[in-house]
């Protein structure tokens, strides 16, 4: 087999039922000329028989497979008719994860709870100073021209003043 | 659950079943999984029946010789399969289709079990000795028709070859086990594993080659 390296995956494959018609004929053909490869191929059946033997096949007895099937029957037929109680009266969620979900609320509550309320509050802020000066960028030509305006006002009243005393004279 | 009633004898005359069953028991898989998939309950057991005792062997193999967790992973395999059964497709036949999902199931319990004995590792250390004798002497006896020396051999060689199997890397192992234990084709397991069959074929040489030099005792004829 030293010699024959390159057969040594025919042999396998042949060893194990895998070798095509064409192939099994040349191994064949090999085999009758050479006597390490006939000896390999025999100490390989061996220990494949040895292991074969030693781990045989286990049985299932029949009342396993009885309650097998039955079990796999009752587990499908739950599924199709359980509904969104299920959980809670077949067990899988006991009173002590409801307490510790109720737990852990109470305590993310008590976290973020006041600091989501104080964030609603400084969005509620935030959104007021948003409109005021929405308010000052539409009217920003009359700020800008208060000065202006203050003093167009001030002539228009000197301007009344000195109207009625023209009058009055 | 549904073996209430008559009771009818299939055609190998190894499992009564339920006279209504009878019938479903000559169709084939494809047939049986087009029932399944629209819920016929007697569609379901006859797949179950079929296939049970084998996939009972591929569990029992994968998970050392533990005949318990055999059961309870071939029937979460079981149930997992008929829940996805709206996805199989058809493409490959149904029992590779199943056999991949057992083969993940026990791939899944198998690392989860490992998780659990690297945390608790000083736990088991004292287990260790303890359990590999459990798990010897839980396997089906080689020898029993055979004289005690066949026997006492026959065990050794069972101890032997489970040592050599569990330093498997995890491919080989599976491909070896589902190939000379199982008898099932490279073609086959490559669908099981997922694999290409060039793949399976060089885990499968690697992991003879590797058992071949480790029971260098029990090589020669």
């Amino acid at each position: 087999m030293k010699n024959c390296r390159h057969w040594q995956e025919t042999l396998w494959l042949e060893v194990y039922g895998e070798l095509g018609p064409e192939e099994q004929l040349k191994w064949e053909n090999h085999l009758s000329t050479c006597e390490a490869c006939l000896q390999e191929r025999k100490r390989l059946i061996h220990l494949l028989e040895n292991i074969k033997e030693s781990m045989p096949e286990p049985s299932i007895s029949r009342e396993s497979a009885r309650a097998l099937r039955t079990a796999v029957s009752e587990k499908l037929g739950e599924k199709h008719h359980r509904g969104w109680w299920h959980p809670f009266l077949a067990g899988y969620i006991k009173p002590l994860h409801v307490a510790a979900v109720c737990g852990m609320l109470v305590v993310a509550f008590g976290w973020f709870g006041i600091r989501g309320i104080q964030h609603a509050r400084t969005v509620k802020i935030a959104s007021d100073a948003g409109v005021e000066e929405k308010m000052i960028v539409n009217n920003i030509d009359i700020l800008e021209n208060l000065d202006l305006l203050e003093e167009m006002e001030t002539l228009e009243k000197l301007d009344q003043v000195m109207g009625r005393k023209n009058a009055t004279i | 659950m549904y073996n209430s009633g008559a009771t009818a004898v299939n055609r190998g005359g190894r499992h009564p079943i339920a006279e209504r069953d009878a019938p479903l028991m000559s169709l084939e898989d494809k047939d049986l999984v087009a029932r399944a998939q629209h819920d016929d309950p007697s569609a379901f057991e006859i797949l179950v029946r079929r296939y049970q005792e084998k996939a009972y062997a591929i569990a029992y193999n994968m998970c050392s010789g533990d005949r318990e967790e055999a059961q309870e992973l071939t029937q979460e395999a079981f149930l997992r399969a008929f829940r996805s059964l709206n996805n199989f497709r058809g493409k490959s036949s149904f029992y590779t289709w199943f056999y991949r999902i057992l083969v993940n199931t026990c791939l899944d319990s198998r690392r989860r079990r490992k998780r659990w004995e690297r945390i608790f590792t000083f736990w088991r250390r004292d287990r260790g000795a303890s359990d590999s004798k459990e798990m010897d002497e839980d396997y089906p006896d080689p020898g029993v028709k055979s004289n005690p020396m066949t026997a006492l051999r026959g065990k050794q060689l069972a101890q032997e070859i489970s040592e050599a199997l569990e330093t498997l890397p995890e491919k080989q192992r599976v491909v070896f086990q589902l190939k000379v234990l199982h008898g099932m084709k490279i073609r086959e397991i490559a669908q099981i594993v997922g694999s290409a069959e060039g793949t399976v074929k060089s885990h499968l040489f690697r992991a003879t080659h590797f058992l071949r030099d480790a029971l260098q005792d029990w090589v020669q004829p």
